[in-house]
């Protein structure tokens, strides 16, 4: 009887270890992973640009962006958030591709475009990339590097939604079906944090685009 | 469950203690780089996209 019992609490001993130790995967293990696979992506998207050496000075230029699932063609960078903060944008939103990197929401639209250019991250692990999306302000500015261009988009609203609701990702946010004229930004991640009963989303409108003028350096 | 593996690992008193951190150390790193990835895909512990 002792036996049983002493094996029993073993076993229960064990599983708070492991639970544990899965929490500090998550913590730690997540953010190393997805800081290896930032250098991986952005190295292998400058690396990209520059074979194509198009990056110059003066008025937009046509973006001619190809989306592969997982791979990156986009660099964002929030300054609100500080001034080394920068992810790439990869295509798709399942936890494979969020596990990496912010991902662009397949079917929206692309980086300048009318419409909604729509983009989800992880609150917490892989980095906690969107972490601090709840603060940005009205008048903060995102900004989007293509190969060609950088959009900058200037916030302009914030509200949270459940998981299901698919409308704010339409090209008109919150009005589905609606033919778009204006060229709209949505960031989403979750909330709260470590749940995922509610997103929080936050929307923005392109005020300015221009010709990319260096490599996008600064190390995320 | 321990007294029974401990009573199994082979040496002295010094030849058990490292054998069982080294058994120890073999098990988290294939739960590290082996499991908890493939759970953390099935386990959306942080759910950030919008879904219908």
């Amino acid at each position: 009887m002792r036996t049983v019992i002493r094996g029993f609490g073993e076993i229960l001993v064990t599983i708070g270890v492991l639970v544990l130790l899965f929490v500090a995967y998550l913590v730690w293990g997540t953010a190393l992973r997805a800081s290896d696979a930032q250098h991986q992506l952005g190295s292998e998207l400058n690396g990209k640009w520059s074979a194509g050496a198009s990056a110059g000075r003066g008025a937009a230029r046509p973006d001619p962006i190809h989306l592969v699932t997982g791979q990156p063609f986009a660099f964002i960078r929030i300054p609100a958030f500080g001034p080394h903060w920068r992810f790439t944008v990869i295509e798709g939103t399942a936890l494979a591709q969020l596990n990496v990197s912010p991902g662009h929401v397949p079917g929206a639209q692309l980086p300048g475009q009318v419409g909604n250019f729509a983009v989800a991250g992880h609150r917490v692990t892989a980095g906690n990339p969107f972490w601090s999306l709840p603060s940005l302000q009205d008048g903060d500015l995102v900004y989007i590097d293509t190969k060609v261009n950088t959009y900058t988009y200037q916030v302009t609203g914030q509200q949270t939604v459940l998981p299901a609701d698919t409308a704010v990702i339409d090209p008109v946010p919150g009005h589905p079906g609606q033919r778009p004229a204006r060229r709209m930004i949505t960031l989403i991640t979750c909330n709260l944090a470590w749940t995922g009963t509610h997103r929080v989303i936050v929307t923005g409108v392109l005020v300015a685009v221009a010709a990319r003028s260096s490599a996008v350096a600064a190390a995320g | 469950m321990y007294g029974w593996i401990w009573q199994r690992l082979p040496g002295g008193m010094g030849g058990k203690t490292a054998c069982a951190i080294l058994i120890a150390v073999a098990v988290a790193a294939v739960l590290w780089f082996g499991l908890f990835p493939w759970l953390q895909l099935h386990v959306p512990v942080d759910g950030s996209a919008i879904n219908g």
